[in-house]
């Protein structure tokens, strides 16, 4: 099977529904529906060269017959929706191959590449050993790529904006198979583009991020009773119009209902590990209190053990039980 | 699945939110739905991480740091795919009526963060028609033949 000639030109990245690494690259996708879907074949490319050649032949083939090879590209493969990140008989590009992290230090200034495949998790355990810290996601198995290019919300969000906007440099393969720099000072518009973009130009398959000193974060989830629910809503609306805001303080809250059961979870992260900081005075005294999980600890443990707002997206169609707890680090099924 | 809105903080709204999603989770049409569970987190887009985004050089997103505004997010989870039509719909239907009180409040806001978006959502249109613009001439520029566009049918198109 030729699979739009792709096999011809990356004989050892192409594989079938015959193979494992076919199988394993499917059900390591985040929702069932996404893993359901069945390409003809799934591409695994190791470096942007190969991604810039399987591009060049899929793009051939839509200008000369348009439709006859339609493609997805997977990073991570946590977006829940069935379509997002692979595609029901045409060519899935799973990036995941391509997920090395290495810090860059020009003088004084650091910037961390991360390749198009890897995961928050692969990033912050590498970075975390060398007392850094970036600007990223809130899940250690969420794909850089996808949070990256659709925004991105971090605990760094109110000192340092989204995700996107601390991208220094976006390595893009674009569909005529070039391979471009996207920064400040070259292809700017296609910089801004991708921030909030996805998918619309090009393959990402590197970002370069801003880097910065950073130790240990302190915070983690309260869960309350139900009744508590008017104190919350002004809680959680002073903190938003406090003119004194603290930006080392985020904060989501969450209202849960399950089998006629109902909490509330608020989830209280400071970037510095300062123990019950101020910034959070009023939600410390609300009660009832089910449980409170707060800690001093590296941010990829805090995220593990906390209900993190894309663990909360598990949408599965299949006959098991999806539990209501503060949830540990989701598992792809 | 998950779905998303946003507004501007007001607490008589979020009090108004709250007791609606509270109705919306014993709806009739969900009575039937095995294992469901039914979610919504809000988060704030304060002005500091607004005026942030907004000193590094640009992005898509269409914010306004003079605005801050409160991201939802609806999720759901239930075990049976014969439960998704119905599922969806009544989803559907809390967040239309939550959109159509914000306006009426005044304290509706078009952004819809891509990350939290249902595939039938509007996403790329609600950044704003001068951002649609400038996305539709980048596309024209880098991707002409489209490839991006029509032969990656997956994600939010432009």
């Amino acid at each position: 099977m030729q699979c739009c000639k792709l096999s011809e030109v990356l004989p050892e990245n192409v594989f079938y529904q015959d193979q494992s690494q076919y199988t394993s690259s499917l059900s390591s996708y985040y929702s069932g529906q996404e893993g359901d879907l069945l390409p003809t074949c799934i591409v695994q490319p190791t470096s942007a060269r190969s991604v810039s050649a399987a591009v060049k032949i899929l793009s051939a083939a839509h200008r000369s017959n348009p439709g006859s090879c339609l493609f997805a590209v997977r990073g991570g493969g946590h977006t829940s929706y069935a379509g997002a990140a692979n595609i029901e008989a045409g060519v899935t590009i799973d990036l995941r191959s391509m997920k090395d992290v290495t810090l860059n230090t020009k003088g004084n200034r650091m910037t961390t590449s991360i390749g198009a495949g890897a995961l928050w998790g692969d990033v912050y355990e590498k970075l975390y050993k060398m007392g850094l810290g970036v600007v990223g996601g809130r899940a250690n198995t969420v794909g850089v790529a996808g949070l990256t290019t659709g925004g991105g919300i971090s605990y760094f969000s109110g000192r340092y904006g989204f995700v996107c906007d601390n991208v220094e440099n976006y390595e893009v393969v674009l569909s005529d198979g070039r391979i471009v720099n996207a920064n400040s000072v070259e292809n700017i518009d296609l910089r801004n583009a991708l921030r909030g973009g996805s998918n619309n130009f090009g393959i990402v398959t590197r970002f370069d991020v801003a880097t910065f000193e950073q130790g240990d974060i302190w915070g983690g989830d309260i869960i309350y009773d139900f009744s508590t629910l008017p104190s919350q809503l002004q809680a959680f609306y002073d903190f938003g119009i406090n003119p004194n805001y603290d930006e080392s303080s985020a904060l989501y809250q969450v209202f849960a209902a399950r089998d006629g059961l109902y909490f509330i979870l608020d989830n209280l992260v400071y970037t510095k590990a300062t123990l019950y900081p101020e910034a959070f005075n009023t939600f410390y005294q609300i009660q009832p209190q089910i449980i409170s999980d707060l800690k001093t600890a590296p941010l990829q443990n805090i995220i593990t053990n906390v209900t993190d707002p894309e663990n909360i997206n598990r949408s599965v169609s299949e006959p098991c039980s999806p539990k209501i707890t503060i949830k540990k680090e989701n598992n792809a099924h | 699945m998950y779905i998303t809105t946003s507004f501007s903080n007001d607490l008589a709204f979020l009090q108004w939110l709250l007791l609606t999603w509270k109705t919306f989770t014993v709806s009739p049409s969900l009575s039937t739905v095995h294992n469901l569970e039914n979610t919504m987190l809000n988060q704030h887009l304060v002005p500091s991480l607004l005026n942030q985004s907004s000193l590094r050089g640009g992005n898509s997103l269409g914010l306004d740091s003079s605005k801050p505004l409160i991201i939802s997010m609806l999720s759901l989870t239930w075990s049976d795919a014969k439960d998704d039509e119905a599922v969806m719909a009544t989803a559907q239907a809390f967040l239309d009526s939550v959109e159509k009180e914000a306006k009426k409040r005044g304290v509706h806001d078009p952004f819809l963060y891509l990350n939290y978006a249902h595939s039938s959502q509007d996403v790329i249109n609600r950044y704003g028609e001068v951002i649609k613009k400038r996305m539709k001439s980048v596309s024209a520029k880098f991707d002409p033949w489209g490839v991006f566009q029509r032969a990656v049918p997956g994600g939010f198109k432009l």
